[in-house]
């Protein structure tokens, strides 16, 4: 069934995104991704797939908005998806210390002092280009697990005293499922689902508005030419911040919820900071199509739908120690023969072919 | 005493860090691409120093050259056949690339090898050299003779011969040297292969010095970046002094100051880049 789910919504998110229908044929694509995965919960036995999907879409969104649209490729983050669990886990929690505030308050609160976060380490790696922009962010997604089991400022005397745990455990409080009548909606079911389809949808939303805005055409000029966006009177310090820091408020949404759902901090830090989840934001992007607005919509449903397929085929759970090699193959393959995504087909006039294929490997060899 | 220890340790430490950077350095400065895949390749290279030693009981000192060679081959036909085609694309698809090609190898490594931590071991791995009141493993002190040798080897085959002027020709003015004659797309796998062959002599020597398991390595990318931005891109010496100093902040930043390494790798990264973007000894040719 959610395989079902994620073949269909590719193809009205494909609808939708494809510049040869008309505005009709889009906005009802449009309505009818949406409703699709508004009754998913419904019609499947487990949203959990799903949720996965969802969230990630919500932390991929993020990428592209800074990798995407203003072309400053970053591999950092991940640093601000796990923070942004940590901190709302910081918020939320019910232990003795914590504040034990309902997650309609911790998890806004969490996403924007992300973003403040990455306002001020942004200031300073954004004054960087190209090779050491990146290299930097990455550094950042390596510091930040170790920032946040620092002594000196989260320990038993630190600043915040044990506000990340700091030596103890630190969890978000049990989500309850919901009784209406004789009904129980489990927790994971339609909670947690409705968040992440949320986010997933406050991400679709803030990047649509962004690419038609001022700001967002300010970042393609910054992508396409730097100082001539400068001439242009873009202030391209400003607007290469705040891309910044909604792109990381975007991948603190998805980690907050991500961890909410996950439950235990201390013991699931190595998930949330991971390579995987740092690598998956960025194929899903490269699979849809980076800088486009459907493309992590897209790139997200085939991602995980290939995976749900696989599971399907394979029927075990052997798989899933093999996903990790399969989706870095996935990227080599993506970067060699369809650098553009699934967008390239979608987006202009190329009819899927071999020679499409061929053609995109020998483009730029030396 | 305990003070000079640490210097003499943070020194040793060094000169395998700057190994690190060394082939790291040569392909950015000569191919303009960041390696993304060079921690992978040093994790191939300790690993198959490992299996050399444990499966085959070849001292890891004497299989070094059988693992530079095979790592060469392995960088040539790396570059030859795949990277050389996106060399024309833009610097995001040569970054994926190649972070694709380190989590490939990464996670195929936890699969093959699974998560436990390995370690080089011949028998002399925990005698020391005593000097008055100073401790010398000679292990690492096999290391620094070798990063030593390897580092002016470099030196001496970028200036000395044929191969290395086409290198850093192609590395000063592609399209120049072109029209020179000389082939570009085989220099540059032959560059990569060489910056392979480096980092699997820093693989080898890394798996005598400490334990290592797959997902231990990723710091390695920062790590050699930072090293080449501190020392300077296109100097050999840079990255030596770049090296070196790391060892040090590696060994005090652990000892004195607090343990979280990677933030002050990261700390001095950025302050580096900002205050000072050519590194201490940056220069535009290449040696």
């Amino acid at each position: 069934m959610n395989l079902a789910i994620f073949v269909l919504g590719t193809l009205l998110a494909v609808l939708a995104a494809r510049g040869r229908s008309g505005v009709l044929v889009r906005r009802g694509a449009t309505a009818g991704v949406v409703g699709l995965m508004v009754v998913a919960p419904v019609i499947t036995s487990s949203t959990s797939v799903l949720f996965d999907a969802l969230t990630a879409m919500c932390v991929a969104y993020g990428w592209n908005i800074i990798g995407g649209y203003a072309g400053y490729v970053v591999f950092g983050n991940v640093a601000y998806l796990g923070l942004g669990a940590f901190v709302a886990a910081g918020f939320m929690s019910r232990q003795p210390g914590h504040l034990a505030w309902p997650w309609f308050v911790g998890i806004p609160l969490a996403v924007l002092i992300v973003a403040l976060v990455a306002g001020a380490i942004g200031l300073v790696v954004l004054r960087l280009r190209g090779h050491y922009f990146s290299i930097a962010t990455l550094g950042v997604g390596v510091a930040m697990p170790q920032v946040i089991t620092a002594d000196a400022v989260f320990g038993p005397h630190g600043v915040f005293p044990n506000f990340f745990g700091g030596g103890l455990p630190l969890n978000f409080p049990l989500a309850d499922d919901v009784r209406l009548g004789s009904l129980t909606l489990g927790a994971d079911q339609y909670f947690f689902y409705g968040l992440g389809l949320c986010s997933a949808l406050l991400a679709w939303a803030l990047t649509r508005l962004v690419a038609r805005s001022k700001f967002g055409y300010g970042l393609v000029a910054i992508r396409e030419n730097e100082q001539a966006a400068e001439v242009m009177g873009i202030n391209t310090t400003l607007t290469k911040a705040y891309a910044y820091m909604l792109s990381a408020a975007l991948a603190a949404l998805g980690g907050a919820v991500i961890g909410y759902k996950l439950t235990n901090m201390t013991t699931e830090a190595d998930v949330l900071f991971s390579t995987g989840n740092n690598l998956q934001m960025i194929i899903i992007c490269l699979i849809g199509g980076i800088g486009s607005l459907w493309g992590p919509w897209i790139g997200a449903f085939i991602l995980f739908g290939l995976q749900e397929a696989l599971r399907m085929v394979s029927g075990s759970a052997e798989f899933l120690a093999w996903q990790g090699v399969l989706f870095a193959l996935l990227v080599v393959l993506v970067v060699l023969f369809l650098p553009r995504g699934v967008m390239l087909f979608v987006a202009t006039r190329t009819r899927l072919t071999w020679r499409v294929f061929a053609r995109n490997l020998t483009a730029n060899r030396v | 005493v305990d003070f000079v220890q640490h210097v003499v340790n943070g020194l040793l430490q060094g000169c395998i860090l700057a190994l690190v950077g060394l082939g790291f350095s040569l392909v950015w400065g000569i191919l303009n691409i960041i390696n993304l895949a060079h921690a992978a390749l040093i994790m191939i290279a300790a690993y198959l120093t490992y299996f050399l030693w444990s499966l085959v009981g070849i001292d890891p000192f004497v299989s070094l050259p059988i693992t530079m060679l095979a790592l060469f081959g392995a960088g040539y036909l790396l570059q030859r056949y795949v990277i050389n085609l996106v060399m024309g694309a833009s610097i995001l698809t040569t970054f994926l690339l190649t972070f694709g090609i380190e989590s490939l190898v990464v996670n195929l490594a936890l699969r093959l090898f699974s998560a436990d931590t390995r370690q080089t071991k011949p028998l002399y791995a925990n005698a020391s050299l005593s000097i008055g009141p100073l401790y010398l493993p000679y292990t690492q002190l096999g290391a620094v003779v070798v990063a030593l040798v390897l580092t002016y080897l470099l030196y001496l085959f970028l200036d000395h011969t044929r191969a290395g002027s086409s290198i850093r020709a192609v590395g000063q003015d592609r399209v120049a040297a072109r029209l020179m004659g000389i082939d570009i797309a085989r220099t540059y796998a032959l560059t990569f292969g060489l910056g392979a062959a480096l980092a699997a002599a820093s693989g080898t020597l890394l798996s005598t010095t400490s334990g290592f398991a797959p997902n231990g390595f990723a710091s390695f990318n920062v790590l050699a970046f930072s090293v080449v931005v501190l020392g300077g891109l296109g100097s050999i010496p840079g990255v030596l002094l770049g090296g070196l100093v790391f060892g040090l902040v590696y060994e005090f930043g652990g000892t004195y100051v607090l343990s979280q390494r990677d933030v002050v790798i990261f700390a001095i990264l950025i302050l580096v880049l900002v205050v000072r973007p050519t590194g201490l000894l940056g220069r535009q040719d290449y040696r």
